[in-house]
């Protein structure tokens, strides 16, 4: 084959493709445009049918037996409903739907079909707490292995009081290709306020990674359970500083003044993040005794410390106010204005630098 | 042959080699493309509902800052900025940073939202014009207006960035439209992968021919002016395609100025925008691909396939090619600033796709398609080139360009399908056709222009013309800086 005929030859191939490529695409969207219609057609019924159902009508569950093959998007239309609802239409609703065996539809639907789907009936079935639901999710969750799958499984696991063990969920955490995932702290977060004494002995395992004790120190302090504050304090000091600033927050979180000598010391850390975060840590946890050292912190070189001991004496009464009034007199320069500024932010002080 | 004739002939069968040979490296790019985007594409599940979103990431949702610069707006700013504030998502504040007006977009602002002076204490990370005033409102705690004077949208940009608090911003244009759930679908990246994403960009669609209300797209339409509707096609090609592709093998070099999330630090870090450019969105993109490069910090730059934001893209051939001489001009200044990324090892697949992209298809590009327009009809005419073997390759060079306009098109449809009457599917089909006869010979002469002025170092934005998302707005004239 000569190449001028080559040349015409691959023109006219993809003169072709283009012209099939296109024509399939409207075809595909023509018939698709009947699909479209109708799944609209079957949100409608659903929704309509949700809203009877909730006020009262004990037939119109029987009107979702045409629609009862689309688990999707009957998993798609509740959360949406009940995202919106409370009290007694909430419970006629799932009442209704568990006697119409909606569940057994989204269980089913955890194995079959698109991720996408999975996931929404993963989160469905959140809200029919059972034996049923709870083995047909941990028997998803052993089998799934897309994140947004597991993330979804296991939230529902904790929403109907059946939660995967907090090591399954650090576990799966360390396990991911990317950094860690913004969406395991609420998880964790529940798992933890839930049971604390575990999550202390996951803490002060040597088997966890350093990421997941960093998730767990602020989830700690956040439990609100006072046996926290120890290792907490041990953790405020350690050489990792990702561990610091999260030991830090998880104090500021737990609120306690029996940390005020950890407080103290983060206040001159090197890393100016652990010393932001503890600016703030004294001011959540009321800390007095930090206010000579907040004051000093005025002057700091990083911006976010002086803003935050600032905010930190605002928020510490007449006291930490009269500071920042003296220092906006008297101050040198940076401590000058950022005293000022905070001040006249909280409408404390008339004028400003 | 006479050996003149024969140095001619050797020369001119060299530049038709030269011109044959970068077309047809830059159709396997555009190949290559195709490819990855639809890779990308399939890997990406489908789009949950707003109320889905809402459920999955709320919790874990980083507060954002939303940058609106804004520069003789009078007309649209107070709508554009309710539409805003009523975005869907957790924690959000807007800040509106008036870029020295003369037009009364300052009073607009003050009279809607009753706006006071107030004191805010902000760090100066990273230089900008004078700040004038910072305003709040009374009744909208996210709203803050910061008054400066005139700088350009890069200075604005940069005077936000130092007055936000939020970890992550938001930059955008004042007169763009977000999607209502556009926030909570564009900081996935960041929810999901928070350590190593700095940057995320997301799709920006043509909103001609949308029904809109109150800065909300309505219902999704195609324009009715040709010019707009064959900037549909470019806009589809370049965002389902170009971006999402680059994105998927972390390579990709701009996030539109219309809509783009950002690492405040890291922005910070790399100096903000830089002045006396015009593609400040794209230098953004390089310069942070170069500072975690040269930390050898694990980084992701990434793109989010939905449409999040609309744009009024011109209706006319004067505005359209004073915009696309612009956009040129911005890919060859920051092509120049750093241009030693090129091929560089240390800088990996940005050195060696982005900008090798940037290369073949902003520098050469438009040079070597001006030389096959004009050189090789007048070897043809001179005998010096073969007629079979010239229509040959014009052909096709023309029906690759039609399949790979076809292919982005086959994108939008296979995963996201916003245009909901199939007829709107027949007519991008037959644009996508169209375009390649006198639109994309059209928009290489002002890219040629964009060379030009480069060249010039001219600085000028010139003037754009909006008609305005209100049906019955007068067309408004701004020119920035």
């Amino acid at each position: 084959m000569s190449a001028l005929l080559l040349i015409w030859s691959a023109s006219v191939v993809l003169a072709a493709v283009a012209l099939i490529w296109m024509s399939s695409l409207v075809v595909a969207r023509v018939l698709r445009e009947g699909g479209e219609n109708r799944r609209r057609h079957d949100m409608r019924l659903i929704q309509q049918a949700f809203l009877d159902i909730m006020s009262g009508s004990g037939d119109a569950v029987g009107r979702l037996r045409d629609v009862k093959g689309r688990a999707r998007l009957m998993a798609e239309a509740l959360l949406e409903v009940i995202a919106l609802v409370r009290g007694g239409e909430r419970e006629r609703l799932i009442s209704a739907l568990t006697a119409f065996r909606v569940d057994d539809i989204f269980c089913r639907r955890l194995s079959l079909g698109s991720i996408a789907g999975r996931v929404v009936a993963a989160e469905a079935l959140s809200v029919f707490p059972g034996e049923r639901t709870c083995v047909a999710l941990r028997r998803a969750l052993r089998r799934a292995r897309v994140g947004e799958l597991r993330v979804g499984l296991m939230r529902s696991l904790i929403e109907i009081g059946a939660p995967p063990a907090l090591r399954e969920v650090l576990a799966d955490l360390g396990g991911r290709r990317a950094s860690d995932s913004l969406l395991y702290l609420p998880l964790i977060a529940r798992l933890v306020a839930d049971d604390p004494m575990t999550a202390l002995k996951a803490f002060g395992d040597p088997q966890v990674t350093g990421e997941a004790r960093v998730i767990l120190a602020e989830a700690l302090g956040a439990s609100g359970d006072y046996r926290m504050l120890q290792p907490l304090c041990i953790a405020a000091r350690a050489p990792d500083v990702e561990l610091r600033i999260a030991a830090i927050r998880g104090l500021a979180a737990l609120g306690h003044p029996a940390a005020e000598p950890t407080i103290l010391a983060g206040l001159a850390d090197g890393v100016w993040v652990v010393r932001a975060a503890s600016c703030e840590a004294a001011g959540r946890i009321g800390l007095r005794s930090a206010m000579p050292q907040l004051e000093a912190q005025l002057d700091d070189p990083v911006w976010w410390v002086r803003f935050r001991a600032g905010e930190a004496l605002a928020g510490l009464g007449q006291e930490g106010q009269d500071r920042l009034r003296a220092r906006a007199a008297f101050g040198g320069d940076l401590s000058r204005r950022t005293a000022s500024m905070v001040l006249a932010e909280r409408g404390l002080a008339v004028e400003a630098v | 042959m006479p050996p003149i004739a024969e140095i001619l002939h050797d020369g001119a069968a060299i530049l038709a080699l030269f011109v044959i040979t970068v077309g047809l490296l830059q159709n396997l790019v555009y190949l290559v493309q195709l490819a990855l985007a639809a890779a990308a594409l399939i890997e990406t599940p489908p789009t949950a509902s707003s109320g889905l979103l809402w459920r999955r990431y709320a919790d874990a949702a980083p507060p954002i800052a939303l940058l609106a610069p804004a520069y003789n707006e009078a007309m649209t700013i107070a709508e554009s900025i309710q539409s805003l504030l009523s975005l869907q998502y957790p924690s959000f504040e807007v800040i509106v940073i008036n870029d020295g007006s003369s037009d009364a977009t300052l009073e607009v602002l003050i009279d809607t939202f009753e706006l006071r002076p107030i004191q805010r204490h902000y760090e100066l990370a990273i230089t900008h014009r004078p700040i004038r005033g910072v305003y709040g409102a009374a009744h909208q705690p996210r709203l803050i207006v910061v008054d400066k004077e005139n700088g350009g949208k890069a200075d604005a940009l940069n005077a936000g960035i130092n007055v936000s608090r939020a970890p992550i911003f938001c930059s955008m244009d004042a007169d763009s439209l977000l999607e209502p759930d556009a926030l909570l679908r564009a900081v996935r990246p960041f929810v999901e992968d928070p350590e190593r994403t700095v940057a995320v960009g997301g799709t920006v669609r043509v909103a001609n021919g949308c029904r809109i209300a109150q800065g909300r797209v309505l219902d999704v339409g195609l324009p009715r002016n040709v010019l707009a509707l064959l900037q549909t096609v470019e806009y589809l090609r370049a965002f389902l395609m170009a971006r999402l592709a680059w994105s998927r093998i972390n390579a990709l070099t701009i996030i539109s100025g219309a809509f783009g999330l950002f690492r405040r630090a890291r922005v910070i870090e790399a100096g903000g925008y830089t002045h006396g450019t015009v593609g400040e969105d794209m230098e953004l993109v390089v310069k942070l691909h170069r500072l975690m490069r040269d930390k050898r910090l694990p980084y992701r730059i990434s793109f989010v396939p939905e449409p999040v934001c609309w744009t009024e893209v011109p209706e006319d051939f004067g505005v359209l090619g004073r915009q696309r001489a612009r956009w040129h001009r911005g890919a060859l200044e920051t092509f120049e600033r750093h241009w030693d990324v090129l091929f560089k090892p240390r800088y990996g697949r940005v050195a060696l796709v982005g900008f090798g992209y940037i290369l073949l298809v902003d520098v050469l590009g438009p040079v070597v398609e001006l030389l096959g327009y004009l050189l090789i009809p007048m070897f043809w005419l001179s005998g010096v080139l073969s007629a079979e073997y010239v229509l040959a390759f014009v052909a096709v060079s023309f029906t690759f360009g039609i399949v790979i306009s076809v292919g982005a098109l086959a994108l939008e449809e296979s995963e996201l399908r916003r245009f909901p009457r199939a007829r709107d599917l027949v007519l991008l089909t037959l644009v996508a056709v169209l375009e390649n006869f006198g639109y994309r010979q059209l928009n290489n002469l002002w890219r040629l222009r964009g060379i030009w002025q480069y060249l010039r170092r001219s600085q000028s934005w010139g003037t754009m013309t909006r008609r305005g998302f209100a049906p019955a707005a007068a067309p408004v004239k701004g020119k920035v800086a």
